[in-house]
């Protein structure tokens, strides 16, 4: 379902943007309490990564003077980056599509991860040095899976808007192609979201620093928050990719039918983030070449799953 | 075969001793044996000696002590362990004038190399020969011809008294320079250097680690340590009482700390001639091994973290926390025991606190196993430290490395048996050796060890004989040698002490275990891939826990340095 | 190890509710003043010298700066009369030195025969009360005229 007018399209929108850019801050907080919780602790409130946040927007800027110009702007330009991607994906509400804004989803999403990571190597710290060639190195690999994965999907339901693609509904007969899509799409979820055992960047302890350890005071903020919101929105696409959500909201009508879209939609998020999070506990980071080939491996997996929806499974 | 009695060895060896050309040799107490030798005859008794006893003799540590305002002398005494036959030699010499010289051991036993440069730094004896003739300790910018560990040189005297002359003449400051300068020739010409730190956020000790890289394979590492050299030393020779010494040995290690107070005070006691009570060594003994628990663990919990595997870390340390409340609960702190003094221990384990301990045990022992098993079974971590790191059985030898850093080398080699101290002579102990020589094999070591401290402990408790717990004795006699040694969670830690007047020491040389293991960790990362020297470092389980700062260097080129880091980051794995 | 979800936590509250610390646990050394004589066997066998004591004439200050502790507990071990003693507290943490300083002021005995303050006069006391009846005025004379006296009466009595 679309907004009728275009300014109730645009609010959509808004109210699309603000609560996934908060609620990209407060499921890292659940992610820490349950991540906590599997270690027997207390762990942080939930709100903790908000105030991290909130925290660090207070703090003066700094300026390096080893660092790139391209250093100091990219943090800002990965958090807008983010934020126009939370407003082409339809999410808590729906949003008006185009043809072809599943491309541009992809493409905005792929781009917060050059951005960060190509602002981490030029950070002039060789430990972020390698934490952004490491990010970088993962990131062409992993990229390539979600536009194969995506490609699949698109090819199978034949059509390149989010709102009315829906590969588990759609098609009149059970494919086979979106399901390993879906799976691989999920796996990448997980990568992309930056979490152990593929968050080979901030591997403090062996030699190499994370992207962000050469930003410091607000603009760390704008970085950890474009990170966050980055994992929230590969959690989106996923889901409105699994879930026929506009068919749900079609099906109770306006106001209702909104409100319980978006409110199941927030309860799919955190499931999405929990499960993540128990996951994460249990394993150690992998080393950066053994990541890589994971990934590889899940690229074999999509580039099946084209082809097969290329020749119509 | 049968064991040669303790008494039959010690004859035979006095014998060798005084055929080897050995001026006086004396028994100083339980399994330790002076010697005083001229210098012109150090080089060929220890060599004679090396040919004597061959693979067995291991070089400790040495001493190098200012006697002028006794006998008008310096000394060095050097510590060569047989830890076969259970003794300690101890090889005196003595040189005399103001820039005393005796002959190096370093080109004899390579082991030497450290504690002879220590002499150098903090007393003046030049030891000729030495194949590094360069500081270990002093800062670089410290001025020529001030030796702080003299007698002439008060322990309170500032070296610069007023902030201009701190700053030197170039306006720089002397001391607290950026760059930890590293020996002059091993910047080479026309090679980057690329600082990594100057902060490790892992692991917080100062020390420099230099990595020659080419490619992404390390193929010399240097190390420069000691800026928190503290003058423990100097402190406890000149304004401290002998029983007021344990609570400043123990503080020398923020971990391992109650070993310290132990071998200082057999040291003392040995010195002394002081007889301490069986239920005292027992409750020493005990709570060593509750030191060694906390302190395996803790590894533990540091080696996951290194690997990425925080989950684990959390465990390892939630199960340590139960170690270190009982500690606190029998000796009124968690980690400073403050259990010592000379001839005896300050508090009781009674009935309560021990079934307090047992409780502990069980529980630790169940979590540790099941925890550990399972990680270990983990194919992941496995080969992330299966043949890395290794440090042969022959370099091991010659570097000296002691504890389970040596056990995991190959080398038998445990104080609580070969220098039985303690309750140990009352105990037996199954020492944990295994011989892949890896990462691996230190994880599997440490992992015995565990088990067996428990099962240690178990039977100390049972055994526990009633009676005192403190000795009684008079005023130390003066000038009198005493060695005290442990098997310390990281290795030997040997305690060297020459009694004073007054109740006080005229000299205490500690000598932790990680001073030996460190000497070793260059040769374990040459040939490394860059990407696993942390966890190769914290494989000694080092007192510092990783590098705060590390050069990368490559030696083919020097600009392109950068872009290989890059190239590693990206292939390596 | 996803059990551990399933089980306590074990991490404390702390500092938002109090701590528990087992019976002997080694805290701050606190000096009864009403107990304590400045004989000074605790600031000898202090390791770090946390413990001080010094006269100006009138009174003895026992002086125990926290800052310098390390909570050994020898100080306690050998105080004869059992006037310092450690206890459980462990919240020491403040931004004035002065709350980690503890004195105790004592007045000076004088010495009957040559007036030089010699010991605190509580001290004095306590030996007084330890000695038969008529040689207790010999410890309110300071140890130099006391051994003056003795000699005198020991030349004395071998004349
Ligand atoms: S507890 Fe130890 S350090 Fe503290 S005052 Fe008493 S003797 Fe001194
Ligand atoms: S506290 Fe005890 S030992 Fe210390 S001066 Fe007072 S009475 Fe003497």
């Amino acid at each position: 379902m679309s907004a009728a007018s275009p300014l109730l399209a645009c609010a959509f929108i808004l109210v699309n943007v603000a609560s996934l850019a908060v609620l990209a801050l407060i499921l890292d907080g659940v992610d820490r309490k349950v991540r906590a919780r599997v270690q027997r602790r207390v762990g942080p409130p939930i709100l903790q990564t908000l105030y991290d946040v909130l925290k660090l927007y207070r703090r003066p800027v700094t300026r390096d003077e080893l660092a790139g110009p391209f250093h100091s702007v990219a943090p800002a330009l990965a958090f807008a980056t983010s934020l126009v991607g939370a407003a082409v994906i339809p999410s808590l509400l729906p949003t008006s599509g185009f043809q072809g804004d599943l491309i541009v989803a992809v493409y905005l999403i792929s781009s917060v991860s050059a951005i960060t990571s190509f602002g981490a190597a030029s950070s002039g710290i060789p430990f972020s040095v390698v934490g952004g060639w490491r990010e970088a190195s993962l990131m062409m690999t992993s990229e390539l899976v979600l536009g194969a994965t995506v490609a699949a999907i698109a090819s199978s339901s034949g059509s390149l808007m989010l709102s009315s693609l829906m590969p588990l509904i759609r098609p009149s007969t059970v494919k086979v192609s979106p399901i390993i899509a879906l799976a691989s799409l999920a796996l990448l979820t997980y990568v992309e979201g930056g979490r152990l055992p593929f968050e080979i960047a901030e591997a403090e302890p062996e030699l190499a620093g994370g992207v962000a350890s050469g930003y410091g005071g607000p603009s760390l903020a704008l970085l950890m928050h474009s990170l966050l919101l980055k994992r929230v929105l590969l959690a989106t696409l996923f889901l409105d990719l699994l879930v026929p959500w506009g068919a749900i909201s079609n099906a109770l009508g306006a106001p209702l039918g909104l409100a319980v879209r978006a409110l199941a939609f927030t309860l799919a998020l955190t499931l999405v983030s929990l499960v993540s999070a128990v996951i994460e506990a249990l394993y150690g980071r992998c080393r950066p070449g053994h990541a890589i080939s994971i990934v590889k491996k899940a690229l074999i997996v999509s580039g099946v799953a084209l082809i097969a929806a290329c020749v119509g499974f | 075969m049968r064991r040669a009695s303790g008494s039959e060895v010690l004859g035979r060896v006095v014998e060798t001793l005084k055929r080897l050309g050995a001026e006086s040799v004396t028994v100083t107490q339980e399994g330790v044996v002076l010697s005083t030798v001229t210098k012109d005859r150090l080089r060929d008794f220890v060599r004679a000696l090396i040919r004597e006893y061959g693979e067995s003799l291991r070089h400790s540590t040495c001493m190098g002590t200012d006697l002028r305002p006794v006998r008008g002398s310096f000394s060095v005494t050097h510590v060569l362990a047989l830890d076969g036959l259970r003794l300690y030699l101890l090889v005196e010499t003595e040189a005399f004038g103001n820039r005393p010289k005796v002959p190096s051991l370093t080109p004899l036993l390579p082991a030497a190399n450290w504690a002879e440069r220590e002499a150098r730094d903090l007393l003046g004896i030049e030891f000729e020969g030495h194949p590094e003739p360069v500081k270990l300790i002093l800062p670089d910018p410290w001025p020529e011809g001030v030796f702080p560990l003299r007698k002439d040189y008060p322990y309170n005297k500032k070296l610069y008294e007023t902030p201009a002359q701190v700053r030197g003449v170039r306006g720089e400051p002397r001391f607290f320079s950026a760059k930890p300068s590293p020996p002059s020739e091993s910047v080479r010409e026309g090679c980057a250097l690329i600082p990594v730190g100057p902060y490790h956020p892992a692991l917080h000790e100062p020390e420099y680690y230099e990595l020659y890289v080419e490619g992404e394979r390390i193929v010399e590492a240097r190390y420069r340590g000691f800026f928190v050299h503290r003058g423990m030393e100097k402190l406890a020779e000149s304004r401290m009482t002998i029983n007021q010494v344990p609570f400043l040995a123990e503080r020398i290690c923020g971990i391992c700390g109650y070993t310290h107070a132990c071998a200082y005070c057999q040291a003392v006691e040995a010195a002394a001639r002081i007889e301490v009570p069986e239920r005292a060594l027992y409750i020493r003994s005990i709570l060593l091994e509750i030191e060694r628990l906390h302190s395996h663990i803790l590894w533990f919990g540091v080696a996951f973290h290194m690997l990425g595997f925080d989950t684990g870390f959390m465990a390892m340390w939630r199960i340590r926390e139960e170690v270190m409340r009982v500690a606190e609960a029998l000796t009124g702190n968690r980690k400073t025991y403050g259990m010592n003094l000379v001839g005896g221990v300050r508090r009781d384990i009674d009935e309560g606190k021990a079934s307090l301990v047992l409780r502990m045990l069980e529980s630790v022992e169940g979590e540790f196993r099941r925890f550990c098993d399972s990680v270990l079974s983990m194919r992941e971590v496995v080969e992330r430290v299966k043949e890395v790191g290794v440090l042969t059985r022959e370099d091991a030898r010659r570097l000296g490395a002691v504890g389970p850093h040596a056990r995991a080398s190959g080398l038998g080699i445990d104080v609580r048996v070969d220098h039985p101290y303690a309750a140990y002579r009352f105990v037996d102990v199954n020492v944990a050796v295994r011989d892949s020589c890896d990462v691996l094999a230190r994880i599997l070591v440490r992992y015995d060890e565990v088990i067996e401290s428990v099962r240690l402990i178990r039977e100390l408790l049972k055994n526990m004989p009633k009676g005192e717990l403190m000795a009684e004795y008079g005023d130390l006699p003066p000038l009198r040698v005493g060695l005290g040694a442990t098997e310390a969670p990281r290795g030997e830690d040997i305690h060297l002490v020459i009694t004073g007047r007054g109740n006080k020491l005229y000299r205490w040389r500690p000598r932790a275990p990680s001073y030996v293991n460190l000497a070793t960790v260059p040769t374990m990362l040459e040939g490394e891939r860059l990407a696993n020297a942390p966890i190769i470092i914290a494989s000694i389980d080092p007192c510092f826990s990783c590098t705060d700062h590390v050069v990368v260097v490559d030696l083919r080129t020097g600009v392109r340095r950068r872009m290989n880091l890059l190239r590693n980051a990206l292939t390596r794995g | 190890m996803v059990e551990g979800l399933g089980k306590r936590v074990v991490t404390e509250a702390y500092p938002w509710a109090p701590l528990e610390v087992p019976e002997g646990f080694r805290g701050k050394p606190v000096i009864d003043p009403e107990k304590c004589v400045g004989c000074g066997s605790c600031v000898n066998a202090c390791p770090p010298n946390a413990l001080t004591l010094s006269d100006d004439g009138r009174h003895r200050v026992v002086k125990l700066f926290l800052g310098r502790c390390i909570f050994c507990g020898r100080c306690e071990e050998v105080c004869p009369f059992n006037a310092i003693e450690l206890t459980k507290e462990f919240e020491l943490a403040t931004s004035s030195t002065e709350d980690l300083v503890q004195e105790v002021r004592l007045v000076m005995a004088k010495c009957t025969v040559c007036g030089r303050p010699y010991a605190t006069l509580r001290e004095v006391r306590k030996v007084a009360e330890s000695l038969p009846e008529n040689l207790r005025g010999l410890a309110y004379v300071c140890p130099d005229c006391r051994g003056r006296i003795s000699s005198y009466f020991v030349g004395f009595a071998r004349r």
